[in-house]
């Protein structure tokens, strides 16, 4: 999938919030990547502060049939831990420079790691 | 990356010391939620979990629990009781393997006859180490950690390896750690049970 994903009924149900804006993710966009959940039907958004300032992203997904949707999660995250976009940045090729922090599960947070990656992606 | 509480809510929150960002997951009437970016997003998935906590059951465990119930086996005589969310969200700094669980299911047992309101005397809690820790080997390290502890001594219960001090029964099978927690007169009094919840775990030989 080249651009982020979107479902209108899943769109339907997100609330809306007081001092925030939501917005779909531009054509370009490579970040999107960063929260996907593989195997489940999902919607995806930038929120901006009312004054136009990106502060992240919402996803809200479901799961085809009997999938559950936060097993889903769990199996995927607690094995494989999350990449947290940080920045992202165009590169003069054409592809996007993407970096992230890495975090794992760990006892008590105190292995928690830090440590930065770059992506690229077109 | 640890379950949390957020707003009442169990979440899965991802953060990195140091660091801006951050994501926090957690599910509601089936779906998942998402919300990640800088730490300015807290607000906004907070805002987001204010519309949605005032209509979960307080029993809702939002994923914590998955499968782990099959290691509560019925026990004659005996009912089990979850700990409300909220209750089972706050006793997750207490726990045993800190932030390295990826499941989590936390109640106490009662005798079938005991009124519904008498005091929980005898908590059972048990997890499932995260994936990424269990590969890490993090299941020696909690048993390791656990022997060393002053007091704990190792033993056996119907043929399950536990490690056992006066308050606490711990058994580490694989993935799956099972805590129970009473006084010392408790357990004697919880005696069959105890004998009966670890003869009855599914990792028992047929």
């Amino acid at each position: 999938m080249l651009s982020a994903p979107t479902d209108s009924g899943l769109a339907f149900l997100i609330p809306d919030v007081a001092g925030f804006v939501l917005e779909d993710a531009p054509a370009e966009d490579v970040v999107w990547h960063f929260y996907e959940t593989r195997g489940l039907v999902q919607h995806h958004q930038v929120i901006r502060t009312d004054d136009g300032v990106e502060i992240g992203r919402i996803v809200v997904a479901s799961g085809y049939g009997t999938v559950s949707p936060i097993d889903t999660y769990v199996a995927q995250v607690f094995s494989q831990g999350i990449q947290l976009p940080r920045d992202d940045a165009p590169m003069a090729d054409d592809r996007t420079l993407v970096l992230t922090n890495e975090s794992r599960c760990g006892l008590g947070g105190s292995r928690w790691g830090r440590r930065d990656r770059r992506h690229r992606a077109r | 990356m640890a379950w949390a509480g957020l707003g009442g809510a169990g979440v899965i929150a991802a953060t990195v010391p140091g660091s801006d960002a951050a994501r926090w997951a957690w599910t509601n009437d089936g779906l998942l939620w998402v919300v990640g970016g800088s730490l300015a997003a807290k607000e906004y998935a907070s805002a987001v979990l204010t519309t949605q906590v005032g209509s979960l059951d307080p029993w809702d465990q939002q994923g914590m629990t998955g499968d782990l119930y099959v290691y509560a086996p019925a026990i004659p005589g005996f009912v089990y009781y979850d700990l409300p969310r909220v209750d089972a969200i706050a006793a997750m700094p207490e726990m045993l393997l800190g932030g390295c669980y990826e499941r989590y299911y936390a109640g106490y047992v009662l005798p079938e006859d005991a009124a519904v309101e008498t005091s929980p005397q005898l908590y059972w809690a048990i997890f499932r180490i995260a994936g990424s820790c269990a590969d890490q080997g993090f299941a020696t390290d909690v048993a390791n950690h656990v022997s060393s502890t002053p007091g704990f001594e190792p033993g056996s219960i119907e043929g399950v390896d536990v490690l056992r001090d006066d308050y606490n029964i711990v058994a580490l099978h694989d993935d799956i750690v099972i805590h129970l927690s009473a006084d010392p007169t408790t357990f004697d009094e919880y005696q069959a049970f105890v004998d009966a919840f670890f003869a009855a775990q599914p990792f028992q030989p047929a």
